[in-house]
């Protein structure tokens, strides 16, 4: 686990942006650019980010056709003008398609990961803060679940309560919430032994305050990368499910159930299955890029 | 890239020699043999089929697709039946049936053994009707094709006498299908449980293993020597060695399983790769009829707005089935264009005429039906109720929810609103068992026109107490009669105008919509020759082929 440095508020520099625009001397400037800056991979992955976070806004701005019109005289036709990523095997524009199942992936990435982070937050903060006993039955049923793969947690939730997309999300994210309940646990006992918090219980603040100004906001940091990270895992996974026929019902694009469908058409139609599988690798790098840059820098070092 | 080129060269050229070193010395080229090359004995076909295996080895247990097909090698059935129709004696050499219908006296046939050395007897013919209606056997499809069986007589040896509680003129049809094999009479009198796990018939190849989720290993029973001889080109036992069925469930697997040569022939052949099959230089591709009720939607009469004929019909009219066939099958399949398949006895032309696609038709139908106004969202509204058919389905059969999508798109043409839900098997039957449901779909195999009362006959309803076949929650009193002494009626003729009129009645209340016959789609490589059906359910029949030495 690389997010489990006991990061503190005393030991962490100030942003580099501020520090850039404070420092006086030309060649300190811009060595601290390079080495506290963003590099280019950053900016790609938030470009990538932004469109697909506009396709999930507004998907008819990007979409050139109505993802769910067939068209059964253009089936499986090959990228084209009129149709950039070609069509499936009901003649619908794959393209569009792409668009309109962003809504879906980015819900599916975030949903889940906020589930994750909630939920695992809570655990965590409280089993830190808590007593020998709440912490030791809190972090043994962590364990537990830690023992088995997310996605089999997940799978075993949709079994018991049925597919479909709130489904799916909900499984993700409560497959989710032993990894940030721990992370939070490790990150809540490091800064509750912290010089800043003992001063704060010194100068009499209560319990409360200091828990929800000091410990969370502190605990939480790491988390943030974790889960910008997380963000691609969830997606993937939620994809992995569609795939098995889990997910949303037809005929609702879906990238994973998209790229599921068109394995049985590879022979014919190479553009059905690659499209589909080059937008959830898009967003996978992507979120992974972005999450790691954000650690190297919480973390103080470039990625 | 040109360095790629090159090796690709090598490769190939490595490949030719390969080739002609393999072919080198006596035997000619697959593809130079000419059609009337002599059949050798010899190899283990390896054919592999979808994901629908078995759950137990006993032939009177199973209803599903591929059961005739891997028990038929196993099994001798009653009767066989021939290119025109007919049934030809198999196991048993005729059957009298008297003229009220209730009795039939059976003249079974002499010298048959079984692969346990028992001997074919009367006695184990009624030892088989009984097993085949015992609650323990659990007979889904049997049990009901030999419902009306009451008891039986031993007359002699070779003579059994069966009476019926009711006439019923499919009987006889039924009992050449696959799910109706002979099993060894000794072992039902002895330990009938084992059938399931370790089957013993009469049939060309004897059991070997099975391996469950995996494939079946046959070889061949060299005592064979009862052939159907309408159906055989030889006698004697079959010329393959052994019979390895492999079931691979994804369908891009199972096509590329094939393309490797690791099996030699595929059932359920990816429509959409039917073509390379075809194309191909050592493949080859034949298609075969499944007689009965063609693959249809079945429409819901319980659950309005379904209960409504005009609905019906309008929804009907509202499909262009053609395009919709044309698209999901890649051109493999025909548009049904009645209730039965044209190789089902009684089959009437034609009869799906008058719901040719037609918008405008459709439309009217929906006016007259009282759906007048449309929604924001242009679909059709009655008393504040938007039109909308729900069909609740699987996730793994993708060619049935490309059909509904694409229905749905249509439909939505005439503001009908279709809602597709994937859900687990369980919840699926479940929703379709209670009839929550307004669409399902599926298909009726079998070589008689009494499938209409399986399909359409109100007793078929399910009830708490049974679960029945009639996914249509059809109750046409009108069409009850008419299939019912179409069942009862020992005269072909008076059978078949009987069948005609219950046909003709189907259009008028539109209990489903017909889309496609289903064939069997058989790809397998050019050194696998005389590929062979049983008419009696369209599956493929082992005791012909035989493989070349290329192979």
């Amino acid at each position: 686990m690389s997010a489990t440095p006991e990061v503190t508020e005393a030991a962490e520099p100030p942003p580099a942006a501020v520090l850039a625009g404070t420092v006086a001397v030309p060649g300190r400037r811009w060595t601290a650019g390079s080495r506290r800056g963003f590099g280019w991979a950053f900016w790609v992955s938030a470009a990538v980010l932004g469109l697909i976070a506009l396709a999930a806004v507004a998907p008819s701005l990007l979409a050139p056709h109505d993802p769910l019109a067939t068209d059964l005289a253009a089936v499986l036709a090959p990228p084209s003008a009129e149709h950039v990523f070609g069509t499936d095997e009901s003649g619908r524009d794959i393209a569009s398609r792409l668009v309109h199942g962003a809504r879906n992936a980015v819900l599916l990435g975030v949903g889940a990961t906020a589930i994750a982070v909630g939920v695992g937050s809570v655990v965590g903060v409280i089993a830190g803060l808590g007593n020998r006993l709440l912490d030791g039955l809190l972090m043994r049923l962590t364990d537990v679940s830690l023992a088995f793969p997310e996605l089999l947690l997940a799978l075993l939730i949709i079994a018991v309560f049925g597919g479909g997309t709130l489904n799916v999300v909900l499984a993700i994210g409560i497959a989710g919430i032993p990894n940030y309940a721990r992370l939070i646990r490790g990150q809540t006992l490091a800064v509750r032994r912290s010089g800043y918090v003992e001063a704060a219980r010194g100068i009499g603040l209560n319990r409360r305050r200091i828990v929800t100004g000091h410990v969370l906001p502190n605990a939480i940091r790491p988390v943030i990368v974790l889960a910008t990270i997380g963000i691609g895992t969830a997606t993937l996974a939620g994809a992995g499910l569609s795939f098995l026929g889990l997910g949303v019902s037809p005929p609702t694009p879906e990238w994973g159930s998209m790229l599921s469908v068109s394995r049985n058409y590879l022979e014919l139609a190479w553009w059905y299955g690659a499209f589909p599988g080059l937008a959830i690798t898009a967003l996978v790098i992507s979120t992974t890029t972005m999450g790691r840059q954000l650690q190297a820098r919480v973390e103080g070092r470039t990625g | 890239m040109a360095a790629l080129k090159r090796a690709g060269g090598v490769l190939a050229g490595l490949a030719i020699v390969a080739a002609a070193a393999a072919c080198g010395g006596s035997t000619t080229p697959a593809s130079e043999q000419s059609a009337d090359a002599q059949p050798v004995s010899g190899g283990v076909l390896k054919v592999a089929l979808n994901a629908w295996e078995p759950t137990k080895l006993d032939p009177q247990s199973q209803g599903n697709s591929n059961d005739p097909l891997i028990f038929r090698p196993i099994f001798d059935t009653l009767f066989w039946q021939t290119e025109d129709g007919e049934l030809e004696g198999l196991l048993a050499e005729s059957a009298d049936i008297s003229d009220d219908g209730l009795t039939y006296t059976f003249h079974l046939r002499d010298g048959v053994t079984f692969h346990d050395g028992a001997e074919w007897t009367a006695e184990g013919l009624k030892l088989n009707f009984e097993h085949a209606l015992d609650p323990a056997t659990q007979a889904v499809l049997a049990g009901s094709y030999l419902a009306p069986y009451q008891s039986s007589e031993v007359i002699d040896d070779l003579t059994l006498e069966v009476t019926l509680s009711e006439p019923y003129s499919a009987f006889l049809s039924v009992l050449a299908q696959g799910y109706l094999g002979i099993i060894s009479p000794q072992q039902l009198a002895e330990a009938p449980e084992t059938v399931a796990e370790n089957p013993i018939g009469s049939g060309p190849f004897r059991f070997v293993s099975w391996t469950k989720g995996e494939k079946i290993v046959y070889e061949r029973y060299d005592d064979y020597d009862w052939a159907p001889e309408s159906g055989a080109t030889h006698t004697g036992p079959a010329y393959l060695d052994g019979l390895e069925i492999n079931f691979i469930a994804e369908d891009s697997v199972r096509y590329n399983a094939l393309v490797a040569g690791d099996v030699d022939l595929i059932d359920w052949t990816p429509p959409q790769n039917a073509q390379s099959v075809r194309d191909s230089e050592n493949l080859e591709f034949v298609k075969f009829d499944r007689p009965g009720h063609p693959y249809a939607l079945w429409l819901n009469e319980s659950n309005p707005p379904l209960d409504d004929v005009l609905v019906r019909k309008g929804v009907f009219a509202a499909l262009d089935r053609e395009a919709i066939v044309e698209t999901v099958s890649f051109g493999e399949w025909e548009v049904a264009d009645g209730f039965l398949v044209p190789s089902t006895p009684a089959y009437v032309e034609n009869t799906n005429a008058e719901f040719a696609y037609d918008v405008d038709q459709a439309n009217e139908f929906l006016d007259e039906a009282g759906w007048t106004e449309r929604d924001a969202e242009g679909y059709r509204v009655r008393d504040g109720r938007r039109l909308s058919l729900y069909f609740p389905t699987l996730g793994d059969v993708t060619q049935a929810n490309q059909i509904v999508e694409l229905a749905q798109s249509q439909l939505k043409a005439v503001g009908v609103e279709v809602v597709i839900e994937v859900l687990s098997d369980d919840q699926q039957q479940q929703i379709v068992a209670d009839g929550g449901h307004h669409l399902s779909a599926g298909i009726w195999t079998t070589n008689t026109a009494d499938v209409l009362f399986i399909k359409y006959h109100s007793s078929e309803i399910t009830t708490p107490e049974r679960r029945g076949t009639n996914q249509t929650f059809t109750a046409d009193a009108e069409l009850d009669q008419l299939i019912s002494q179409g069942r009862s009626t020992t005269d072909t003729e008076e059978r078949a105008g009987l069948y005609a009129q219950a046909q003709e009645r189907l259009t008028e209340i539109v209990p489903s919509i017909p889309l496609y016959y289903r064939p069997s789609l058989v790809s397998y490589h050019d050194y696998v020759h005389d590929i062979a059906f049983d008419r009696a359910y369209g599956n493929l029949w082992f005791y012909n082929t035989w493989k070349d030495a290329t192979g």
